[in-house]
């Protein structure tokens, strides 16, 4: 295999995050775990709007599929749990490829609209329907079938696996589809390629992306509540791809790390923490629109000469 | 002129744009190996034309056809990325590559669709090496190992027009369409340009071109197409129609002029 830089970051990186428990209070181990399972949702995220060229504004709509999903099957339907998440990946699909074929004819702003409505539509129904999902109050008494700790290495396990495997997408035939679909929809057309096609594959990859990531995040919580489909969360995982740097795969996982750490850190001094968040998109927006990644790389290649 | 197989015919094709009439009733036959340049003035019709012929606009009336093995296919209104599939290729006027990728990447994508393999995801992109020495053939036919490694966006001018022209032709296509191949080139580009057309003529390509510089048009084509509001005024060999030039210059106010 050719030498790749953000490879051998990815997997210093995954190493750091497997000895951090080592280290770490409960507590921590407990924001890593969600810090992990951000990280994926960004990268997830990242496939549709870094290589792809589509800013998805409802991407809280397969966060909530996955964990809504778990949660039904195994709260209110009593499945196992091989069967809880198969219905999760169900409904996934069905969201993904409903809102996709509906969305997708439409790209730039009228596509982030259409998302966002789409996943506003979720969260209404998820309110809505309060038998089976319990409406605000959300589902409680997930079961996680281990201590924290251990939790928090499965999690890291498939969160490894998820972002090496998007790491290798990017860089096969059917990344680089994505990224000339992005670059250049009607030359991607006029080289052969059925650009409506790629981007609903993008668009569902994305979302099964989110989905693990919700339904990891259920039993971590022990209880969901409706926020995680609310439109302030599609937010979020915007936020934090741009954060870390859309350009990347390690950029986008980066993101969802550091957007933990500035939400703990801030929220200790105040309760304007978004304030904080905000000031930060900003000056990176102007200053660094490539992300933390962005900065990490032009300063290792200053280094380097 | 050898009388070989037509690979491409139009027929009667009509475009309207509201009340514009854009193309009027163009028809025409492209046999294997021929070039068949395109002139006019600005809002003749010429690039609609290219547009209509690779899948980009419907026509409101008309046929294309295009060469499929023994016979002759109707491709009329399918949508480009089939109409590329089935061997037509295209450049643009304004260069039209992807910016975000490397000149290897952006020619790479037109080997890997040619060769279907767009949906693959069991190798890397770069992991295909029965595409490396067609990759590198192409990039030193159109003068472009030296920035193999460059990104779309870093390139100049000429370099992105040649790019272009590259990702086009690497489909392998039977028609390949190019739209003002020499515009904004300087003039040892343009020499460039010419050369690397002079190069590929023959054999099993057939190209279109829309071309404004009458000398390129006089050194590369076999034949030459003068439209004027989305009309064929002549069509003939080059020279035949040049010398009518009296005729149309009169017709279009001057525009032969214009244009030297």
């Amino acid at each position: 295999m050719r030498r790749d830089a953000e490879l051998y970051s990815l997997i210093l990186l995954l190493g750091v995050l497997a000895v951090a428990p080592l280290f770490s209070t409960q507590y921590t181990v407990r924001l890593l775990t969600v810090g992990l399972l951000y990280g994926l949702a960004a990268v997830g995220f990242n496939l549709l709007y870094g290589y792809t060229g589509l800013l998805s504004f409802g991407h809280a709509m397969f966060w909530s599929a996955g964990a809504y999903g778990l949660s039904i099957g195994l709260v209110r339907l009593g499945l196992d749990p091989l069967q809880s998440i198969g219905l999760a990946f169900l409904l996934t699909l069905v969201v993904a490829l409903a809102t996709g074929y509906l969305s997708l004819r439409h790209t730039e702003i009228y596509f982030a609209m259409l998302t966002l409505a789409f996943a506003q539509l979720i969260y209404a129904l998820i309110i809505k329907l309060r038998d089976i999902t319990g409406g605000d109050e959300g589902i409680y008494g997930i079961p996680r079938p281990m201590g924290l700790g251990e939790y928090y290495y499965l999690v890291l396990a498939i969160v490894a696996l998820l972002v090496l495997l998007a790491w290798w997408i990017v860089r096969t035939p059917l990344g680089l589809g994505f990224q000339a679909v992005r670059d250049n929809s009607s030359r991607a057309a006029s080289v052969g390629l059925d650009v409506s096609r790629v981007r609903l594959v993008s668009y569902v990859i994305s979302a099964l992306y989110l989905s693990v990531a919700g339904m990891l995040y259920a039993p971590l919580n022990r209880a969901i509540t409706p926020d995680i489909a609310f439109w302030t969360f599609s937010a979020i995982i915007v936020i934090m791809t741009i954060i870390g740097g859309v350009r990347r795969v390690a950029g986008a996982f980066i993101g969802g790390l550091i957007f933990i750490f500035i939400n703990i850190n801030a929220m200790r001094f105040t309760e304007f923490w978004q304030l904080i968040l905000g000031v930060i998109l900003a000056i990176l927006v102007y200053l660094a629109p490539e992300g933390v990644s962005g900065i990490v790389e032009k300063v290792v290649r200053r280094v380097k000469g | 002129m050898s009388r070989a197989e037509e690979v491409l015919v139009a027929e009667g094709l009509h475009k309207w744009f509201g009340k514009l009439h854009a193309v009027d009733g163009v028809s025409f036959r492209l046999r294997r190996g021929e070039v068949l340049s395109i002139v006019g003035p600005n809002g003749a019709g010429k690039t609609t034309l290219l547009n209509l012929i690779s899948g980009v606009v419907k026509p409101d009336a008309g046929r294309v056809l295009l060469r499929r093995g023994g016979e002759l296919i109707d491709i009329t209104g399918r949508p480009p990325h089939e109409v590329t599939r089935l061997g037509l290729g295209r450049s643009f006027q304004i260069p039209n590559i992807f910016d975000g990728l490397t000149v290897e990447e952006n020619i790479l994508i037109s080997l890997l669709t040619r060769t279907g393999r767009t949906g693959v995801v069991r190798r890397g992109y770069r992991d295909f090496p029965e595409l490396d020495e067609e990759l590198r053939e192409i990039m030193e036919t159109f003068g472009l190992g030296e920035v193999r490694g460059r990104l779309g966006s870093e390139l100049s001018h000429g370099m992105r027009k040649k790019l272009d022209i590259a990702v086009s032709f690497a489909l392998k296509p039977m028609v390949l369409l190019l739209d003002e191949p020499t515009s904004g080139l300087t003039q040892g580009e343009k020499r460039d340009m010419v050369d690397l057309i002079k190069g590929l003529r023959g054999g099993d390509y057939s190209f279109i071109i829309v071309e404004h510089d009458l000398d390129v048009v006089r050194e590369v084509s076999d034949s030459l197409i003068v439209m004027h509001e989305g009309r064929v005024l002549a069509h003939d060999e080059p020279e035949k129609v040049l010398q009518m030039s009296e005729v149309i210059s009169a017709y279009l106010g001057g525009y032969h002029e214009a244009i030297r």
